[in-house]
């Protein structure tokens, strides 16, 4: 075999063939004739996957690693591997779970922290799940108690939604207007946490345990496919029926695949269990079979999506139609979170800033106003008034560097000579906060 | 834990079929004609047109309705306030409203508001929404309903002014967030910086050409669309409303001095650039403790700059374009506690409407001795569908949540008659 060939060949299994989510997306790309975006340059692959998996853009120092040895997928294992990994994904999924306010008797912070530990040593997200579900404990010391003493009532709710992908608050006040789900559905539900006990222990921590009962029949929970439990360990059934659950593996894989896709097989990921409105059935009946096959591995997850050729499409497609994003055929373009924003500020700036001064970040900017309205979404949601502070905003540290340094370190690329020729008249501290403001830096693309 | 407390809002679904048919049938032209008929009470029959402006007053920590709208001197829980006489036979207002006293022929006082939320928070929400908070179901507020109903060109149609919560506009999309300004003053200091670095804004733009031209995204296009309308704000009026030291000095001293005076002239100022809605807020209501010296101090700041407002917007022509709602979260305890104060009381939850098509002069619903609603009661959401009546707005109107699922303005509520 010819060099040309073994190189024409590698491509061709690189961009078409070899990897099971490329070989399910091409037959439905094909069929309906959508047209897909190139490849992403190797810049902007690793600013995207940095973004994605270690929640902040790359230093400069990491940017020159991947131009050294630009191998994607060994880059992508490398990052999946830190520290940071588990720190980042902890807090987009404590941001589900809970919310982002931090001021009911829940301890939110706790069960991040606890939620980083169990991602570090790759603990089963299944078992991560059970934990929330059916956990009993202290709450100042047992993080996962927190997610049922943070939503009390609602903790039925929000179950379904997390973690088997059903909306049930629409059936809270009336039957759902276009799913299955009833107001008795919903009733009996959410009775599966009606044995819980909430004991006050010392300031600051409330004790979370269930209550031993020989209710009626008529007030039995009963999970959503009919079915009741069997023990009074109500809350522990659920958990076991609700991770053992298809609806679960395909949640999960909904969710993490919207994570780093921006996009949901179904969206939103909220209403998973509305598989007939998923955009690729077989891709997500792949990504739950896989999840289940390996043990609820967020990592390995993580790595399957990120080393396809679907995530590493340029967001940069002037032919996008609705197809072309439904079917992952380009990438799109997602608004970097507050934390996001704030540790990569932190990475360009090369400043070390407390843990304070980041939550009182994050906080301005999702600012108290839009608390009520805020589910997990990569929506665009910034309003003008965001916008006029960040424009006015005036305390901004020197910058030590060149041109290219500011561009390096903000964007992970050098500038065009269209670029060079704009910013000869301007300050570099000038440039840089321009370059913070632009569109290419609060887009994750 | 206790069960869902939801059923009582249930509805059979053969009864929200009938009713959804109902409401296709009957059409707007009905509710038109259905309201004039039984409106002649609240609403003057001689007023032409609509409210086109709402200013809510809102009284943040749930004022007394005992020291200012419904006082009883002389009872057992009437404490020592005193009253004043108003223009009104048989309306008495308490003695820290001496101004707004002359203006009661242009108050409509409703004292029968039954409100079920006793907690600040949840109370704060309903009185903002009209509808209870349900966690994953967020509604809009007020202020995005009127912003979104009329809406403004180039400028934010929901300003809130204080220091208080708003709230955003559910599903009726970032266009109608509030603007929340903390004081005039600050926010004018804001624009001014905005102004000096306008050629920031360019630079950004022209910094994004390269990869806005390389991207087909509907975010790119709205936070250009945003970059643009910041841009162009310091053209429009908003800008010099926030500026109240161009206002007379006959004006300013009519509204007199401190932050809710000075709010209140901003938000006038706000009203007459043309913005749909604004909200002043006073805070201090909660007065749990040394309620009387507090309230007292309360009606004062709330009565000067109140009144000024009733008259400048009377004497530009436009009180009868503008409903003025003056509303908190709830109302207070008849009990008045060890501290010498009055605890939260949803029961009377107090609301005042002035201006706009309400026909003043008169008291709606009663108290008796005891402070308790004196038989009929209204809920909140048809305090919320007065107002929506009042601004030309139908109280029956339908929205579609971003989830597809329709759903009312107000959580069935009918305007007060």
């Amino acid at each position: 075999m010819s060099a040309m060939v073994s190189v024409v060949l590698a491509w061709t299994m690189a961009t078409s063939g070899d990897h099971p989510v490329d070989r399910i997306l091409k037959d439905a790309q094909a069929s309906a004739r959508v047209a897909v975006a190139e490849r992403c340059d190797d810049d902007t692959f690793v600013r995207r996957s940095c973004l994605d998996l270690i929640g902040r853009i790359p230093t400069e120092d990491e940017w020159r690693q991947f131009r050294d040895q630009p191998d994607r997928s060994r880059w992508i294992e490398q990052l999946v591997a830190r520290p940071a990994f588990a720190q980042h994904m902890s807090e987009v999924w404590t941001a589900a779970w809970m919310g982002f306010a931090n001021d009911g008797q829940a301890d939110r912070e706790l069960l991040r922290m606890w939620l980083q530990d169990q991602l570090q040593s790759d603990v089963p997200f299944d078992r991560i799940g059970q934990s929330l579900i059916a956990g009993r404990g202290d709450s100042a010391v047992n993080g996962p108690v927190n997610f049922v003493l943070q939503h009390g009532d609602d903790a039925g709710v929000q179950v379904a939604r997390q973690f088997l992908g059903v909306r049930l608050d629409c059936a809270r006040c009336h039957d759902h207007p276009f799913a299955n789900w009833t107001q008795d559905d919903f009733a009996k539900f959410s009775r599966f946490f009606s044995l819980v006990e909430m004991t006050d222990i010392s300031r600051g921590n409330i004790r979370v345990t269930d209550r031993l009962a020989e209710p009626d029949e008529a007030d039995m929970p009963r999970f959503l496919n009919g079915g009741r439990p069997q023990t009074s360990q109500w809350r522990s059934e659920l958990a076991l029926w609700t991770i053992r659950s298809r609806s679960f593996a395909r949640n999960f894989a909904n969710r993490t695949w919207y994570h780093f896709m921006g996009q949901g097989i179904v969206d939103p990921p909220d209403e998973t269990h509305s598989v007939q409105q998923a955009s690729c059935r077989p891709l997500l009946e792949f990504l739950a079979d896989y999840s289940r096959r390996h043990e609820f591995s967020i990592r390995d997850l993580a790595t399957l999506i990120c080393t396809s050729e679907a995530y590493q499409r340029s967001s940069a497609d002037p032919i996008t139609d609705d197809n072309a994003v439904l079917l992952f055929a380009v990438h799109p373009l997602k608004p970097l979170t507050p934390e996001q924003l704030f540790d990569s500020i932190a990475t360009a700036y090369q400043l070390k800033p407390d843990a304070s001064e980041r939550r009182e970040f994050v906080q301005s900017h999702r600012g108290n106003v839009l608390d009520q309205d805020f589910v997990l979404t990569w929506k665009y949601r910034e309003t003008c008034q965001q916008l006029l502070d960040r424009m006015t905003t005036d305390s901004l540290p020197t910058w030590s560097g060149d041109l290219d340094s500011v561009f390096l370190r903000l964007l992970s690329r050098h500038p065009t000579p269209a670029q060079r020729e704009l910013c000869r008249t301007h300050s570099i501290e000038t440039v840089a906060f321009a370059l913070l403001q632009s569109n290419e830096f609060v887009f994750s693309h | 834990m206790n069960q869902p407390r939801f059923a009582n809002s249930a509805m059979h679904s053969s009864g929200r079929h009938q009713r959804r048919t109902f409401i296709r049938q009957m059409g707007s032209g009905f509710f038109g004609l259905a309201l004039l008929h039984r409106r002649e009470h609240l609403f003057a029959a001689e007023a032409t047109g609509q409210a086109k402006r709402c200013l809510v007053l809102w009284m943040d920590g749930g004022p007394s309705q005992w020291e200012t709208f419904d006082p009883k001197p002389g009872t057992e829980r009437g404490g020592p306030t005193k009253v004043v006489q108003t223009r009104t036979p048989g309306i008495h207002f308490a003695e820290g409203l001496p101004r707004m006293a002359l203006h009661s022929e242009s108050l409509a006082v409703i004292r029968n508001v039954r409100s079920p939320e006793g907690d600040h928070q949840r109370g704060t929400y309903l009185l903002h929404t009209g509808y209870r908070q349900i966690p994953g179901f967020p509604r809009p507020s007020l202020g995005s309903i009127i912003s979104h109903e009329q809406p403004t060109k180039q400028m934010p149609g929901h300003v809130a002014l204080g220091n208080g919560a708003t709230f955003g506009p559910a599903y009726l999309g970032l266009d109608h967030a509030p603007f929340s300004i903390r004081s005039a003053s600050e926010s004018l200091a804001t624009f001014r910086r905005l102004q000096q670095r306008r050629g920031r804004i360019e630079l950004v733009r022209s910094l994004s050409a390269e990869f806005d031209a390389l991207h087909q995204d509907d975010a790119l296009r709205r936070r250009n669309q945003l970059l643009q309308q910041l841009d162009q704000l310091p053209e429009t009026p908003f800008i010099d409303a926030l500026d109240i030291a161009k206002e007379s000095a006959r004006t300013r001293n009519l509204f007199g001095e401190g932050e809710f005076a000075e709010s209140c002239l901003a938000g006038f100022r706000l009203l007459k650039a043309g913005l749909p809605f604004v909200e002043v807020q006073l805070s201090g209501w909660d007065t749990h403790t040394d309620n009387f010296r507090q309230t007292r101090d309360l009606c004062q700041q709330l009565d000067r700059p109140w009144s000024a407002i009733m008259e400048t917007l009377a004497a530009e022509g436009m009180l009868q374009e503008t409903l003025i709602v003056w509303m908190g979260e709830f109302g207070r305890t008849p009990r008045i506690n060890a501290q010498n104060g009055r605890d939260h009381y949803p029961d009377v939850t107090p609301v005042v409407l002035a201006g706009g098509p309400i026909r003043g002069g008169r008291s709606i619903g009663a108290t008796n001795e005891t402070g308790a609603v004196d038989g009929e009661s209204h809920a909140v959401a048809d305090v919320f569908a007065t107002i929506f009546w009042a601004m030309g707005i139908d109280p029956q109107r339908q929205f579609t949540t971003e989830f597809g699922a329709p759903t009312q303005i107000t959580d069935g509520g009918n305007p007060i008659g």
